[in-house]
């Protein structure tokens, strides 16, 4: 199944978080790399790596989900891309031949298409891929927008890059349309759509994100799960000695046999 | 409310979701980004024998969340192992671990949403799923007489991970049954 979703300036109505298809559960793991190729983009690559990272963690950010986004370099070409041809995925690319994807006049009012899904036989996201609008000339070129609304853009697609559906949630990001938003913030539906494909279970792993401890850091993410561990480690000591001064627990008082009465 | 014997406490109030988005959130979107829901929660009174009570509880958001095609429904439980220690003669502190449990799940429906040129179908998903998160509670009760109680706690989850970390609050008024 390959469909295209898009986002537009337009605006009406509203509903209730929806996936893209009834059996699809996401891609099978969920770490999830992001690959994009700044190839052809009317901006710089430092942009829109920036961009993509500001998306990546307003995802990466839902507490109840298992969902963790990386990003990647990817050297796919829209033509690869679109022949299936590329294995970089998810991926984001920059279109110049736009309105061939998506038809004439919507180039104007479309700054981002999803192309998806293909599926494996579990339901699980095998294929998708984020086209950003880079035709010279059409009113919705990328390079048009604040970053502000190309964030919101890369956000609301990289939802449907993830497995959701539009929600009917006006102030949603799945809303089909911007309207008069200016940050890209989720709301309880797409948590719940997410929370709903990615779901969370800390009793096979982590506590409060001490499973996602980190000990060779070399970039500011895992540094801050570095430190994360850290504040495991010290949760722990303080836990051990709080029951050791309250209810004597972990004491190594030895026991002694209460005597018998004469 | 005190640490004379163990009671069974009954606690109706309210819950908010997602404190830290609140306050990080444009004027106009406080009410979609965090949600207010009403909160039934049944609640143990174990005294420990030094000062301690344990308060074991579970408690749940009502009414469950349910979108307004009614294909997806959501579930939120907490389970907590909370500890109070009295601060005064009216006022505990409490402070505890816990267990947030999500169970999300819908019939598979089609859905026609807009898509900006035409519409498209979408679904809600044919299937159901359950998140548990860890979660550490802290909280004031302020104890009205023998059978009342107001207790606001504040729920926290994904505390060590700087991305994840979430806050939640309650607070109820809490009758002795």
């Amino acid at each position: 199944m390959r469909s295209i979703l898009f986002l537009s300036f337009l605006s009406s109505f509203a509903m209730g978080w929806t996936h893209l298809g009834n059996n699809i559960r996401g891609w099978k793991n969920s770490t999830v790399t992001v690959y994009v190729n700044a190839t052809n983009c009317p901006i710089s690559e430092s942009q829109l790596n920036e961009m993509v990272d500001t998306t990546i963690s307003v995802w990466n950010g839902v507490t109840d989900s298992s969902l963790v986004i990386k990003r990647g370099v990817s050297t796919a070409s829209v033509a690869e891309f679109l022949a299936g041809d590329t294995t970089e995925l998810p991926v984001i690319l920059c279109d110049p031949n736009f309105s061939v994807q998506v038809g004439g006049a919507s180039v104007n009012v479309v700054p981002a298409a999803t192309f998806s899904t293909n599926t494996d036989e579990h339901g699980n996201l095998s294929y998708s891929g984020i086209l950003l609008n880079a035709e010279s000339g059409a009113g919705a070129n990328i390079s048009l927008l604040t970053e502000g609304q190309v964030e919101l853009t890369l956000a609301h697609e990289m939802g449907h890059a993830l497995g959701l559906g539009h929600s009917s949630q006006k102030e949603a990001l799945m809303y089909y349309s911007l309207g008069a938003k200016q940050q890209a913030l989720l709301t309880e539906d797409d948590l719940d759509g997410i929370i709903q494909m990615y779901p969370r279970n800390e009793f096979t792993g982590g506590v409060m994100g001490c499973s996602s401890v980190h000990l060779s850091s070399t970039n500011n993410e895992s540094f801050l799960q570095y430190r994360g561990g850290m504040t495991c480690l010290l949760l722990l000591v303080l836990v051990v000695y709080w029951g050791r001064t309250q209810f004597k627990i972990f004491s190594s008082a030895p026991f002694i046999k209460p005597e018998r009465p004469l | 409310m005190g640490a004379s014997g163990r009671s069974l406490h009954l606690d109706l109030g309210g819950y908010q979701n997602h404190l830290e988005q609140k306050r990080n959130a444009p004027s106009g979107f406080e009410d979609k980004v965090s949600s207010r829901t009403g909160y039934l929660r049944l609640r143990g009174n174990l005294p420990l024998g030094t000062n301690w009570i344990w308060e074991p509880s579970v408690g749940t958001l009502v009414p469950w969340k349910s979108g307004v095609d009614g294909n997806s429904k959501k579930f939120t439980t907490h389970i907590d192992f909370t500890f109070s220690y009295p601060l005064i003669s009216w006022l505990r502190f409490r402070l505890g671990p816990g267990v947030k449990w999500v169970f999300a799940f819908s019939d598979g429906g089609p859905i026609e949403l807009n898509n900006g040129i035409s519409t498209s179908t979408f679904y809600s998903a044919g299937y159901s799923s359950h998140s548990l998160t860890f979660s550490a509670q802290s909280g004031l009760s302020v104890v009205l007489g023998s059978k009342l109680s107001v207790n606001l706690e504040v729920y926290g989850s994904g505390l060590l991970n700087n991305l994840r970390r979430n806050f939640d609050a309650a607070i109820t008024l809490g009758w002795r049954l």
